[in-house]
């Protein structure tokens, strides 16, 4: 089957009654781009390459199945159109339209994730794929749902790539905003023994708890921050989060290492490592190794 | 970790009926989404609202992976509600299909303000009579 993709630029006044238009036509609901959304949000995102439009503007869109009436509903779009446009609600571009091939969306996002190795041992792989891990290979599934953490990313690889050295048989590591719970299972799939991740968001607590069932460890996940677990018994601690997170943690990251335990802190922009480094030496951490990837740094410090 | 923030996408949906056909499958699938794992999040959280149209704005993260808020419904829909009417009309201009108040376009337009853009209630007011009467209900 095949969709007449129909998109109608209008005035924001507009654009709730072209929505219903459209509504009334698909027997679904629409899209609207509205660079209002990125002009009200981007102060409270880490980052973004999205640039604010006019917020005057919004584009709205609907999908018009292929059936034998679609020629009617296209004529009902046009008049509907122009009896809004008589309200004087404000403008409302002419509607163009395109071609949309019906495909399989409920999987075709599957594609973008494939198996991938990140360390000499560590594989990544989506959780439907079928791998067999050849020598020497360690695998850890991951299921991409809502939270943050698939592997491909440069933050969580510089991670992954130094737990291989890090993590002993039998090692206490705590994973800080676990996310996905990628780091906690990576640290059970390399030896670990007791492995706590929190995270104070209850969808990756979820994700987490999850990931760590499909992988078949154990796993102890808490919807926690770090000042609420135990202190002085960790030997590793991951921590990828964001720079000012890792320097607000450092004296509960202290607290809870062994004497001689490391703490990895990753999720650092290239322009902070200097203010990390420097907040890990006056918390009392002797930052030991700096590894960089694709504009981002992590950071190992020991606690002496 | 950082997010970097590589799209944000608005949808209007019927409330618990999110299925991967459009609008979401196209929406979202341009971006890598796992579409089953929103269709799902997002009929669960709106389970509670059947009947409404509940926009979504969904944040999509560099590594494809997502968080999303919950809207209120569009000025249409709060409109049928607040009349208690199923259908809008489909000559607007000469079949009525209802009456609203200025009491209940105010309450719409305080609803609606902080979507509609609109600087001073008067103006979100303008806009909601003007929604309406493209639906064949008058307001005072």
């Amino acid at each position: 089957m095949r969709y007449l993709e129909v998109s109608i630029r209008c005035q924001r006044a507009a654009a709730d009654a072209v929505g219903h238009l459209l509504m009334t036509l698909t027997g679904g609901g629409y899209a609207v781009d509205d660079p209002l959304i990125v002009e009200q949000n981007r102060s409270s995102w880490d980052m973004t390459d999205l640039k604010p439009g006019d917020p005057e503007w919004v584009t709205v869109s609907g999908w018009l199945a292929e059936t034998d009436d679609l020629e009617q509903r296209r004529l009902r779009l046009e008049a509907g159109l122009d009896e809004i446009r008589a309200l004087g609600l404000g403008t409302v571009d002419p509607a163009r339209f395109r071609w949309v091939q019906e495909e399989d969306w409920a999987h075709a996002w599957k594609a973008y994730f494939r198996p991938m190795r990140v360390g000499d041992a560590l594989v990544v792989v989506p959780a439907w794929e079928d791998y067999t891990p050849g020598p020497g290979e360690v695998p850890v599934y991951v299921d991409p749902g809502m939270a943050f953490g698939t592997g491909t990313h440069a933050t969580t690889a510089l991670c992954l790539r130094w737990m291989e050295r890090l993590v002993q048989p039998g090692s206490r590591v705590i994973d800080v905003g676990t996310g996905s719970g990628i780091l906690a299972v990576a640290a059970k799939r390399l030896g670990a023994g007791e492995v706590l991740a929190i995270d104070v968001d209850p969808v990756a607590v979820e994700a987490a708890e999850e990931n760590a069932r499909q992988n078949q460890v154990a796993i102890d996940v808490r919807r926690a921050t770090l000042d609420q677990v135990p202190e002085g018994e960790a030997d590793l601690i991951v921590a990828n989060i964001i720079a000012s997170v890792v320097i607000d943690i450092l004296p509960d990251v202290v607290e809870r290492l062994k004497p001689g335990g490391r703490f990895l802190a990753s999720g650092i922009i290239l322009e902070k490592k200097d203010a990390v480094a420097e907040a890990m030496t006056q918390a009392w951490l002797l930052p030991v190794g700096v590894r960089e990837q694709d504009g981002w740094v992590a950071i190992l410090a020991m606690k002496p | 970790m950082a997010k970097k923030v590589t799209a944000v996408i608005k949808l209007a949906l019927p409330a618990g009926k999110a299925t991967p056909a459009p609008p979401v499958g196209p929406a979202l699938g341009q971006h890598g989404v796992n579409i089953m794992g929103f269709c799902k999040e997002y009929n669960e959280r709106t389970k509670d609202q059947a009947g409404l149209v509940i926009p979504v704005e969904i944040t999509v993260y560099e590594d494809r992976s997502f968080s999303f808020i919950l809207k209120t419904p569009p000025t249409a829909v709060l409109i049928k509600k607040a009349l208690g009417i199923e259908t809008a009309s489909g000559n607007p201009k000469a079949q009525k299909v209802g009456k609203l108040t200025d009491a209940q376009v105010e309450e719409i337009a305080k609803i609606k303000m902080p979507d509609l853009n609109a600087t001073d209630l008067e103006a979100a007011k303008r806009m909601v009579r003007g929604t309406a009467r493209s639906m064949g209900v008058d307001a005072e």
